[in-house]
């Protein structure tokens, strides 16, 4: 099992029960219920004013460790943001970058998200939307963010065709984008139904889902229970394990 | 161990056309994840916010139906408006009862709380010694009619502390939620609500107990799989997990 979305940091508004700061702390919680690597990003990155703060306290810590992919933290609003995806990449091994639109306050229709899309796209990474941290409804009342809407990710598609990886879409939203745009790819701690993977194959190719558990927000059991209660092969099920985000990573 | 899911919500679109192979589906999913006996509630959106009588003559009759089809799989609860004549109500509650044997009430959105048109709904869970379950949220964005939520439902509870009330979505009522409710033992929670995020289970065990929560997945709009995981991957002990996944429902539902 590949992981495509762990945090290490405090949330701001509430506690986590397990490990949430230590990547190794957080690693061996994983590897207990049998995941075998993860992405792992700074939660603090989403709040910093430059979240390469962020991503400079966890990603070093986890350089040279099989078990991480480390996914750093790209503002690309910010005049630096070029200088940060360099460290990302070279200091510290990153093949995925993460964009917080809503948290860092810009549109993915501004024009510096195609020059990072150039940039991204140039060293072959794999760039990663991450449409909300958190159910809305339960955002704090004085920090309300809500996800990236749609239509803003089916515009960006429109004029990026390379792969992007949306994470932590709900299930009718994953739908529709995928309908909309072959190249996206999604993660489905977020989507939930009765007989959630059933559902959401119904719509969607079990080739452009990736594993996650949003660890520490949620408990990593739930995403397992999804794959598991899943009546298919162990082929698709090994897809969405880890087949489709090794894929992309390898490309 | 008993795995006792009480908030489940039973699709029945069209009365003449029983969806049985949908709820046999329930059935056999809630089996899979050993889910012993589920509770359904009412549904949730085709008799819309404010449900007529014959709505919820419909929904129960349904509800009913179903129990009586499948016995060892599912029992109900009785679902009320409180914007009802009080008569109304109090013959639908004494059919449900009477004629079906459900085992609580549920009221959704229909009226807030506070609302003295309660009144007719508690006293009658009074009479029949049944409990109330009651929606619940504390919401940053997205209230719907005149959803409730945990203060006013402590509101209801210290206008009837003898009444059983279990309050719903304890991940939507969230920490200051269940602290509403520390202070009241005739107030439950369930588990349902939101996603399958970490802590909240643990929070409401320390606070309040683990005699006071009980498991509920809100399926079909929920998966079972990933609602149990609030309970089965929470730091709590085995008892606490045994407690919320069955035996308060068994004790509190005289199941």
């Amino acid at each position: 099992m590949i992981d495509a979305d762990v945090l290490a940091g405090h949330y701001p508004f509430r506690p986590f029960p397990h490990p949430s700061q230590d990547p190794y702390q957080i690693k061996d919680y994983l590897q207990v219920r049998g995941i075998q690597r993860a992405c792992l990003s700074s939660l603090h990155a989403a709040f910093y004013a430059d979240p390469q703060q962020g991503n400079a306290e966890v990603l070093p810590q986890i350089v040279g460790d099989a078990f991480f992919l480390p996914a750093g933290v790209i503002n690309p609003s910010l005049p630096n943001w070029r200088n940060t995806l360099s460290r990302c990449v070279e200091e510290y091994g990153c093949r995925l970058v993460r964009l917080l639109p809503n948290y860092h306050m810009y549109s993915l229709a501004d024009g510096f998200v195609t020059d990072f899309l150039a940039e991204a796209n140039h060293r072959r990474l794999v760039v990663v939307i991450v449409k909300r941290l958190e159910d809305e409804r339960m955002h704090h009342p004085l920090m309300k963010v809500p996800g990236v809407e749609n239509s803003e990710i089916i515009a960006l598609a429109q004029r990026y065709p390379h792969p992007l990886v949306v994470l932590s879409a709900y299930l009718s939203e994953i739908k529709e984008l995928a309908a909309a745009a072959p190249q996206l790819y999604f993660d489905i701690a977020f989507a939930e139904t009765m007989n959630t993977m059933q559902r959401l194959t119904e719509g969607v190719l079990a080739d452009r889902l990736l594993f996650s558990t949003h660890t520490p927000f949620f408990y990593p059991e739930a995403a397992i229970g999804k794959i598991e209660h899943w009546s298919v092969g162990a082929e698709q099920r090994q897809q969405v394990y880890s087949g489709t985000l090794a894929h992309l990573i390898e490309r | 161990m008993t795995i006792i899911d009480i908030h489940v919500h039973h699709t029945w679109a069209n009365p003449a056309d029983p969806p049985w192979p949908l709820i046999e589906e329930t059935f056999a999913l809630a089996a899979q994840c050993g889910i012993a006996k589920v509770g359904l509630l009412g549904t949730y959106s085709f008799h819309g916010y404010d449900p007529t009588p014959e709505g919820i003559r419909d929904c129960n009759t349904h509800a009913a139906r179903i129990v009586e089809r499948y016995p060892d799989q599912a029992y109900s609860f009785c679902y009320l408006n409180p914007a009802h004549d009080p008569a109304f109500i109090q013959a639908e509650l004494d059919r449900c009862v009477g004629d079906f044997g459900m085992k609580g009430i549920k009221l959704w959105i229909a009226v807030n709380a506070r609302d003295a048109r309660l009144d007719v709904v508690m006293e009658g869970a009074r009479r029949h010694n049944l409990p109330v379950l009651h929606h619940a949220w504390y919401k940053a964005t997205g209230y719907i009619y005149n959803e409730s939520t945990p203060a006013d439902v402590r509101d209801l509870a210290l206008r009837f502390p003898d009444v059983p009330i279990i309050m719903a979505h304890l991940n939507g009522c969230g920490v200051r939620g269940v602290l509403d409710i520390q202070d009241l033992p005739n107030v439950y929670i369930d588990t349902s609500g939101s996603q399958p995020d970490a802590g909240f289970t643990e929070f409401a065990v320390e606070q309040l107990g683990a005699d006071r929560i009980l498991f509920g997945s809100d399926a079909p709009i929920r998966d079972y799989a990933v609602q149990l995981t609030k309970v089965t991957g929470a730091k709590i002990s085995d008892a606490a997990r045994q407690q919320i996944l069955g035996q308060n429902a068994a004790r509190l539902l005289k199941l």
